[in-house]
């Protein structure tokens, strides 16, 4: 990209780890919901981070290339790794997916849209949908709802890392670093948004797709 | 069909529903099934409740509703909900007639139709995941009703099992199906007579989960599985659905922390610095520590600086143990029904809201847990640390409790230890070559003496003398600990010494029967306070126990200038020497309690002598004032201006 090009509207991030095979699916969807994304007439830069990642998983992303995506190799923990994730992106807006997960093909698309209307909020799916042991279905609050009361949004533990939100607030409110921040990466990301004034919001209609419950949503 | 009028068919009558006399005994038996007590009784006015006495029965509560309840529209049943049950009916073009009660209603007519008359069952869920249960005789409801309501790990409906997983054995005797907590959380929000927060909860479940029903949803999941087939999960169960916040625990545990601050008195932004975590509030050594640390922190902070927080058991048998202005707080009663970790997060976000710098865990064992598990997380925020008392030993004479491996998982977190002996101190600091940045940690604070006190100095001597009976009093808990078994062996070997024991008559894991001690051994009862016990009627104390601190009753023994015999355990010869009283080494032998008391008859003046020497001691070294400093000192309290 050229400096003096407009930043394209999104940064599309798969984030890969030890995912092995997995990780082509997540990237197709991730492909999928891009295309969807252009379509819909926003500019979209799609990036492949691989942070630590196995030989499986490297094998599986070996030719994002040829489908236009860039690809970078990170070191760090999964804090450190997003946060440098975001340094490297070049759009206004940064939205992650973890190769273990799918978007629903209208992710980028709603989430921008809920962007938009919102500036700095944290924008996550409409329902998550969990299908390793059966399907388990989660439906994160969205801040606006009256019935969360500000003594239960600080409780954490309602929403994902795995979001759509402004490169700026991202940049702004990183996500915690070191030791154990792969352990409570969300939670504390998201008592950190709080407590920095952004908004937790939900895109209706999108869904989020993965195989584990992260222990941190409950 | 007779009763199922078409709706539309002639406009609702404007009468109160009245119950007939005459059930008929299969509905009598079904209304037996689905009687809730706690539910009834939670819609009663006080005045109404007294009338049907302390924790009525399902019988009484039947009888009530039938005579007043149902023509007052009251639920009598959980799984009852008179707008669900009418939507039920509407599906089929179908209404209860008018006057007519729709739970009597539903009992008579919509069981014979196998309506469910409530959102918090499912027939096709509890069956799928309950597949043994398609072989079940009856209707499937009649089951989950029976039994399945009180079993933790049944999955009635999309929502889940409704409560925080928790068993209660006596949930079945008492009819209080396990979600009760849940469906009278928020009570007073909700009309109980309709519905309740767990109601509207499982209702916002199924209504997001009708979502996946709107077209674009259904072509995005559509999409998504053509590249992963896997996303339908086949072959599995589906798991409950969570939609926050409604039903999900993590809001009855808020609103818990926010009832707790409520109950500690708090308005907004009021803080409380110091929180001293005790089990309960019973006779105890731990109790009467925990109220000496409340009084030196209120008196060195003032008021409103420090609070108690009762973490275990709902007993509060000693609460004037407490500075008036002291809130003391039983947070079981916010802990109901919940399991752990739930009870531990309730602990954490309380401290956190009443914006707590320093804690103080006295035996509580939900405390420990807090520092176990969460302890890196809770010492970076405020200063964490315990009492520490003594070991336990089980029945194999194995050593373990609060010193052992509790304190291994938690020592790192501790700002300090406090100890009431240096005995304990000692061994640890020993055993785990202490360096000494840990060793500063680590405080041993003579436990100030009581303030109440009596002094019969002499007393053993002028007893002799006027040859009054030879009466020994001893006094604690019933329990192995305190080796009540040795008291009746040295009853048995001295039929001429008389033995008072006070405490509660409870033979804890012992093996005595209370019926068949020896006729010289007298149970008197529990007492309230160890300066109202009977001290000049009586020669000496006698102290028996396997293992402890200093205990506080050697201690105020000490005071009264008892005689002291007294086995030679933990920090007991911290205070009891040869010089001040009768250690008994042989602390398992009887025969070397006698010999000590033989010995103590021999010489009553050297007696006297002892306890004059023992009453002076404890006075200069267990002085209030100096506990007060040196505790204030340790946990960094200053002095309020």
């Amino acid at each position: 990209m050229s400096p003096l090009a407009t930043p394209p509207d999104i940064t599309a991030v798969l984030l890969a780890h030890d995912e092995g095979p997995q990780a082509g699916i997540a990237l197709h969807s991730l492909l999928e919901a891009t295309a969807a994304a252009r379509e819909a007439g926003l500019t979209v830069e799609s990036l492949v981070v691989l942070g630590d990642a196995s030989p499986a998983t490297r094998e599986a992303l070996s030719e994002v290339a040829t489908h236009g995506v860039r690809r970078e190799v990170l070191a760090g923990d999964a804090g450190t790794v997003r946060n440098r994730a975001v340094a490297l992106a070049g759009g206004q807006h940064v939205a992650f997916l973890d190769a273990s997960a799918l978007w629903s093909a209208n992710w980028l698309v709603e989430a921008h849209r809920v962007c938009a209307a919102h500036p700095g909020a944290v924008v996550h799916p409409e329902i998550h949908w969990f299908y390793e042991h059966g399907r388990e279905l989660y439906f994160p609050p969205d801040q606006a709802d009256p019935a969360l009361a500000p003594g239960v949004a600080a409780l954490g533990g309602w929403w994902e890392a795995q979001a759509f939100a402004a490169a700026d607030t991202f940049a702004a409110v990183p996500f915690p670093e070191g030791g154990d921040a792969r352990q409570d990466l969300a939670g504390a990301w998201s008592r950190a948004l709080l407590a920095a004034g952004h908004v937790h919001k939900v895109a209706p209609a999108t869904i989020s797709f993965r195989k584990h419950r992260p222990a941190a949503l409950r | 069909m007779r009763r199922l009028r078409q709706r539309g068919e002639q406009e609702r009558l404007q009468v109160a529903p009245s119950a007939p006399s005459d059930l008929g005994p299969v509905v009598r038996e079904r209304l037996g099934w689905c009687a809730h007590p706690r539910l009834y009784l939670a819609q009663l006015t006080p005045d109404e409740r007294a009338v049907l006495g302390e924790e009525p029965g399902v019988d009484a509560v039947v009888g009530h509703f039938l005579a007043t309840g149902a023509a007052a529209g009251l639920r009598v049943s959980a799984f009852f909900n008179p707008e669900w049950y009418d939507e039920r009916l509407a599906e089929r073009d179908l209404a209860v007639p008018d006057g007519e009660v729709p739970f009597l209603h539903w009992l008579t007519v919509g069981w014979d139709h196998r309506i469910v008359p409530t959102p918090l069952f499912d027939e096709a869920w509890y069956l799928e995941h309950h597949p043994a249960l398609r072989s079940h005789p009856r209707w499937v409801l009649h089951h989950y009703l029976t039994r399945g309501c009180y079993q933790p790990s049944s999955q009635p409906s999309p929502a889940g099992r409704h409560h925080d997983g928790l068993a209660d054995e006596d949930a079945a005797k008492r009819q209080d199906p396990l979600l009760l907590p849940s469906l009278l959380h928020r009570a007073d929000e909700h009309d109980l007579r309709r519905t309740s927060w767990l109601e509207e909860g499982v209702r916002a479940v199924l209504d997001r989960r009708r979502r996946l029903e709107d077209p674009v949803l259904v072509e995005m999941v559509a999409r998504a599985a053509a590249l992963e087939p896997g996303i339908h999960g086949p072959l599995r169960a589906e798991q409950p659905t969570q939609v926050v916040p409604h039903a999900h625990p993590a809001v009855r545990r808020a609103d818990e922390v926010a009832a707790a601050r409520h109950a500690l008195g708090l308005g907004p932004g009021d803080s409380i610095d110091t929180v001293v975590l005790v089990p309960h509030c019973r006779m105890s050594g731990a109790a009467r520590i925990s109220a000496v640390v409340t009084q030196a922190v209120r008196a060195t902070a003032g008021p409103g600086s420090v609070a108690v927080v009762a973490t275990d058991l709902p007993v509060f048998e000693r609460p004037h143990l407490f500075p008036e202005d002291v809130p003391v707080l039983d947070l079981t009663r916010h802990l109901t029904g919940l399991p752990q970790p739930a009870r531990r997060d309730v602990l954490l976000s309380l401290l956190r809201s009443v914006g707590a710098r320093r804690v103080v865990i006295v035996n509580s064992l939900l405390g420990w847990q807090l520092a176990a598990e969460a302890g890196a997380e809770v010492a970076a925020e405020l200063d964490l640390g315990a009492y520490l008392f003594t070991w336990e030993v089980d029945e194999h004479g194995h050593r373990y409790g609060y010193p052992v491996g509790p304190l291994q998982q938690s020592l790192a977190h501790f700002a300090w230890v406090l100890f009431d002996s240096e005995t304990l101190r000692t061994e640890l600091v020993e055993r785990y070559l202490m360096p000494a940045v840990t060793r500063e940690r680590l405080h041993f604070l003579p436990t100030p003496l009581a303030d109440a006190s009596v002094d019969v100095t002499g007393v053993f001597e002028r007893r002799r003398a006027s040859g009054l009976p030879l009466t020994a009093l001893w006094a604690g808990r019933f329990d192995r600990q305190k080796r009540f078994d040795l008291v009746v062996e040295v009853a048995r070997r001295m039929p001429d010494l008389r033995i008072e024991a006070w405490g509660k008559p409870v033979l804890q894991d012992i093996d005595l029967d209370p019926a068949h001690l020896p006729p010289n051994i007298t149970l008197r009862g529990v007492y309230d306070g160890f300066h109202t016990l009977p001290l000049d009627e009586v020669d000496l104390l006698l102290y028996t126990s396997g293992w402890d601190g200093i205990p506080n009753v050697v201690l105020e023994g000490a005071q009264s200038g008892l005689p002291i015999v007294a086995s030679a355990v933990g920090g007991v010869p911290e205070v009891i020497t040869p010089t001040t009283g009768h250690p008994v080494e042989a602390v398992d032998d009887p025969d070397a309690y006698v010999a000590a008391i033989q010995d103590l008859l021999a010489d009553p003046a050297a007696a006297t002598e002892r306890t004059r020497r023992l009453r002076a001691e404890v006075h200069e070294r267990f002085d209030a004032e100096a506990y007060r400093v040196a505790l204030t000192r340790v946990l960094g309290i200053q002095e309020a201006r």
